[in-house]
């Protein structure tokens, strides 16, 4: 799939997680939300509850799919029965387009459920870059890898993470799943300016920004997703955000929950921030992927 | 699944040496192993891989995701067990079930809906204190909730189809003969935190009389809630026919085998087309055979 097809997609504006606590909440009051971010693992089951729980949702809302499990970075080979699965659900959704994660997670017969950093090489950039193009291919959809949250850089680096993560969607011909929070936690725990960052990547090839909150222990910071985004990474997001051409952006909060409407309320803090930054228009930015 | 044949061997030999430090269990006070699965010492070893940090060692940055390995699948257990859970309390439900267990059976696929799959094998292989028949039903019950939740449900059964099939049990229904209503005793449990029971008395978990057992069934209905219905032990003899799948005439000659004078025998002779018809209307049924 070219990366001009960007044109295409869509800017759905606000959304949040869809995540159980707020089930009763969702169906009693149908709140008016832009869209729905939904775990595909959590989905891809053979019945039950989940999938009952699925398509009410989707009679009101739409849905993007996230996923967790790919672990695209993994020394095995690309697991078809997980892409068919993952595949047959985004028919479902009709998700506009899907993402996970720039990492690994597994061995052959060994699953770490983690989303677990890769050396920046340019061995493993073409690695992954190939990896990523198939996945695309195969899943017939627009396909955005997130920049993760790492505790961790190895000694075998050849390069920073941006020119790392660029370098992979570029040569995938691939999107970005910009998270914010990311960014930030990684800088602290790997001591560089969060705007280097921003300054050195395609922007033109963001879809969706990720927002989150982290819990801060003093010598590093985790990505917990229980907290209200911080003020730090709010004055990312005012940056980052009118350097896309105005794309969705979605708050994960995954532990701790607060109310859908408090949860709700946080992530319209990303509306309030938009209104006051003019985005690059929309054109320039498909030309820019020409 | 086997390597890919284009992963660049650095790569790999660093993803094997990382996984193998992050899956070795964190200690009671969530430190790493001293020790790295090499033989040699984590802090020396590390940092041949992992670069210090601004702040943190070699070793104590990997040691953040040794601790959310375990972290996040022993969270995971708790949730999937949530009666055996209280029985022992956080702690020791860690220390004493679920960390060995993951150890010996550690997770073998993307969904941690399969994490505890084998966790009711591995307390009948390992677990040997006083309280292990307890222990194994708790298990066993939990882990028929966990997987009845996502299960696949089979195709469902026409009353036409009872005299003319090879008859099956849905994927989502289990069959218990207990000495005691565990499923009772688990509503109770489950009202409070596992911690709250740690301070407190547990529910009264009371034994039917001296040489009768309660049996049950626990399956998902039309609404995707998980139910559980107490049984007569006829019924459940009959539906355990059924687990291997069964004709219903098949059924009906070995029932023409038993005692004339049994209890099975009378009872299946006057209900038997009354349970299947209830058993179909309850979705217990299917033609397709497991797995």
């Amino acid at each position: 799939m070219p990366a001009i097809k960007v044109k295409d997609i869509p800017n759905l504006g606000i959304g949040i997680g869809l995540r159980i606590p707020h089930y009763q909440e969702i169906f009693q009051n149908k709140p008016e939300i832009d869209w729905f971010e939904i775990i595909s693992e959590n989905f891809m089951v053979d019945g039950g509850k989940p999938l009952e729980i699925l398509e009410r949702v989707l009679e009101n809302y739409t849905i993007v799919q996230h996923g967790v499990s790919l672990a695209i970075g993994s020394p095995d080979a690309l697991d078809f029965n997980y892409l068919n699965k993952l595949k047959a659900l985004t028919r479902l959704t009709k998700t506009p387009w899907l993402s996970d994660h720039l990492c690994w997670g597994r061995l052959p017969g060994a699953h770490y459920h983690d989303l677990l950093p890769l050396p920046y090489t340019k061995e493993v950039i073409s690695y992954v870059a190939e990896r990523a193009k198939i996945v695309q291919d195969y899943l017939e959809l627009p396909f955005a890898l997130e920049n993760l949250s790492s505790y961790v850089s190895f000694q075998q680096d050849e390069m920073n993470e941006w020119e790392f993560y660029s370098a992979v969607v570029e040569k995938a011909d691939c999107y970005m799943m910009l998270d914010v929070n990311n960014i930030y936690v990684s800088s602290r725990n790997h001591g560089f300016d969060p705007m280097q960052y921003v300054n050195n990547i395609p922007l033109e090839r963001v879809l969706q920004i990720h927002l989150a909150g982290h819990t801060d222990f003093g010598d590093y910071v985790i990505d917990t997703h229980d907290h209200h985004v911080t003020d730090s990474v709010w004055e990312l997001y005012e940056k980052v955000y009118p350097r896309t051409c105005g794309v969705s952006t979605l708050l994960e909060w995954d532990d701790k929950f607060i109310s859908f409407q408090d949860t709700w309320n946080e992530a319209l803090k990303a509306k309030q921030l938009q209104n006051k930054v003019t985005p690059q228009k929309k054109d320039d930015r498909v030309e820019a992927m020409v | 699944m086997s390597y890919d044949p284009s992963v660049p061997l650095k790569l790999k030999t660093t993803q094997q040496w990382f996984g193998g430090v992050i899956s070795q269990p964190i200690d009671e006070n969530s430190l790493i192993n001293p020790i790295a699965p090499s033989g040699n010492a984590i802090e020396t070893e590390a940092p041949l891989y992992i670069s210090p940090g601004p702040k943190l060692l070699s070793h104590q940055r990997i040691q953040i995701y040794n601790q959310q390995y375990w972290w996040r699948l022993l969270t995971v257990m708790q949730e999937n067990f949530p009666l055996v859970t209280r029985l022992f309390g956080y702690h020791d439900f860690n220390q004493t079930l679920a960390m060995p267990y993951l150890v010996k059976y550690p997770p073998h696929h993307w969904t941690l809906n399969d994490l505890g799959d084998r966790f009711a094998d591995w307390v009948e292989e390992e677990y040997h204190a006083t309280d292990k028949e307890l222990v194994l039903f708790s298990a066993q019950i939990d882990w028929a909730y966990t997987f009845s939740f996502v299960c696949e449900e089979a195709p469902k059964i026409s009353q036409s189809e009872i005299d003319s099939s090879t008859l099956y049990l849905q994927p989502h229904l289990f069959c218990f003969v207990l000495p005691y209503d565990l499923f009772q005793f688990r509503r109770q449990f489950l009202l409070k935190d596992p911690d709250y029971w740690v301070e407190n008395d547990f529910p009264k978990l009371e034994h039917y009389p001296e040489g009768e057992n309660g049996c049950f069934v626990l399956y998902r209905n039309q609404i995707n809630d998980i139910l559980t219905e107490r049984i007569s032990f006829e019924e459940m003899t009959l539906l355990k026919q059924l687990q291997a799948g069964r004709r219903l005439d098949d059924i009906c000659a070995w029932l023409e085998e038993q005692p004339q004078e049994s209890q099975l025998y009378k009872a299946a002779s006057a209900e038997l087309g009354l349970w299947f018809q209830r058993w179909a209307k309850l979705n217990w049924l299917t033609t397709k055979a497991e797995g």
